[in-house]
């Protein structure tokens, strides 16, 4: 155990508490309560450890980002970043009735393999179950995909969305986020956007990070302006010498 | 046959209860989820962490907890004469003893039907191979963030010309009389592997276990300090 400014990391085994508080990250052996991660220790009403790395654990309800791998009768097979794949039932795809015939042609068309899409977790018995019926499901077409651990998701987001809020503003790039740690990003400076997920991902433990982030932000922006002005200034040098 | 041990101090300079030198690293390859390496001296292993995944041959899946595959091999240029790449008998045996240490470690329940894969690697042979294979892949198991009950920490005991010596190394393992492997659990003070070749009277087993266990502690402070300063570098 480590003690640093407002943060303390714990290694797997760590007593953190001497009382059978534990919430989530954590075991009681012997009436005392351990670490099962290497990760950050959190107090509140329980005593919690976040890891640093963690594969995802579906929930029910979740949106999230996933690959379509390939079609097998009844469903699609989606890889959603977690153990188990995920599936997407024909008649989950979409919002009409029961009744109505299914265009199973036009649908392997439009969920070909490779196409990432939003959705939404609507069942878990012992496969998961995807479904296309919520409002925002759809499927993502020209952007970029990036990686987060799912347990930072949270701190991109921010506290009521101030994080992303900030990022989308300054960098004018449209973002989508799903609980599994994949991230979708659409026009504006995406290569920008990519970098801070990337800063994130490695100091969302320590304090103050939405300030570092924007001025990371600020002064990536201006080092581009000045890039982007270099840069038209050369080929008309260059004409000039000619 | 020299002399291995001369006015209290062995041939390598050490004295009877004291470890070679301890290093590790974590985070060496972007392809597995964890990876780690440890070095005891000469003996050197890399440890790589893949999962948890869906689980192939179906077969071998368990409906309520994850399975675990643990791969031990020695690399060809490890050993002063050409090893053999590949597996052996010896190999298969190693590994299968591992694997049992990690099953009482890991919470296996936490991810039903699927796998968990462990990779060792003997970069250089130098004695104690199997203690090494299990101190890099409990760093690897921390790195990739698979939940476990505790570090597990593992060095060899022996007796040597008569007098009980602790981490057996280059010619004590193969002139000394006995050499004895232990991994060990802190927390909850258990012995998960244990094996000996040649003999012991009773009460030098209980003495050796004791020196094991003192060796291990050190181990396990070394592989807990290793894991703080890798996260406070400012990876």
């Amino acid at each position: 155990m480590e003690e640093k400014e407002g943060y303390v990391i714990v290694t797997p085994g760590t007593l953190i508490s001497t009382s059978e508080k534990s919430g989530e990250g954590t075991f009681v052996f012997s009436g005392k309560t351990h670490s099962k991660f290497f990760g950050i220790k959190k107090e509140g009403y329980k005593i919690s450890v976040v890891p640093f790395k963690q594969s995802y654990k579906p929930k029910r309800g979740d949106k999230i980002i996933g690959q379509i791998k390939e079609f097998n009768y009844p469903f699609f097979i989606v890889d959603i970043q977690a153990p188990l794949p995920a599936y997407l039932y024909l008649s989950n795809t979409s919002n009409l009735s029961k009744y109505a015939t299914i265009d199973q042609e036009k649908l392997m068309r439009i969920y070909r393999p490779g196409v990432w899409i939003y959705s939404e977790i609507s069942e878990l018995t012992d496969k998961v179950k995807l479904s296309m019926k919520s409002y925002d499901a759809k499927v993502l077409k020209e952007g970029r995909i990036a990686y987060i651990t799912p347990s930072k998701v949270p701190r991109v987001i921010g506290k009521g969305g101030s994080m992303i809020k900030m990022i989308q503003n300054k960098t004018g790039c449209t973002i989508l986020i799903g609980q599994n740690g994949i991230i979708w990003i659409s026009g504006g400076k995406i290569n920008l956007v990519i970098k801070i997920i990337q800063k994130i991902d490695d100091e969302s433990h320590i304090p103050g990070l939405t300030d570092r982030v924007g001025e990371l932000i600020d002064e990536e922006l201006k080092n581009g302006d000045k890039n982007k002005s270099a840069v038209q200034e050369e080929p008309v040098n260059k004409k000039l010498e000619i | 046959m020299t002399e291995l041990i001369k006015n209290g101090l062995r041939i390598d300079g050490r004295k009877i209860d004291e470890l070679r030198e301890l290093k590790s690293e974590i985070d060496l390859s972007k392809e597995a989820t964890g990876s780690a390496i440890f070095h005891l001296g000469d003996t050197v292993a890399v440890a790589t962490v893949y999962g948890p995944m869906e689980c192939h041959p179906r077969r071998l899946e368990e409906n309520d907890r994850a399975v675990l595959e643990v791969n031990y091999t020695m690399l060809s240029f490890s050993t002063d004469e050409r090893n053999r790449p590949g597996f052996s008998r010896r190999s298969n045996e190693i590994s299968s003893v591992i694997k049992r240490v990690f099953e009482n470690v890991i919470f296996l329940k936490d991810f039903p039907k699927t796998k968990i894969i462990i990779n060792m690697d003997i970069l250089n042979a130098d004695a104690s191979t199997r203690c090494v294979a299990i101190n890099a892949a409990s760093l690897a198991l921390a790195h990739a963030g698979i939940p476990m009950k505790d570090l597990v920490a593992s060095c060899s005991a022996g007796k040597i010309s008569g007098s009980l010596v602790l981490d057996v190394a280059g010619k004590e393992d193969t002139e000394g009389e006995v050499d004895l492997p232990i991994a060990y659990l802190p927390l909850t003070d258990e012995i998960l592997l244990l094996q000996m070749d040649g003999i012991l009277k009773k009460d030098e087993l209980d003495k050796l276990l004791e020196l094991g266990k003192k060796g291990c502690k050190q181990i396990y402070e070394s592989q807990k300090k290793s894991l703080l300063e890798f996260k406070s570098s400012g990876q």
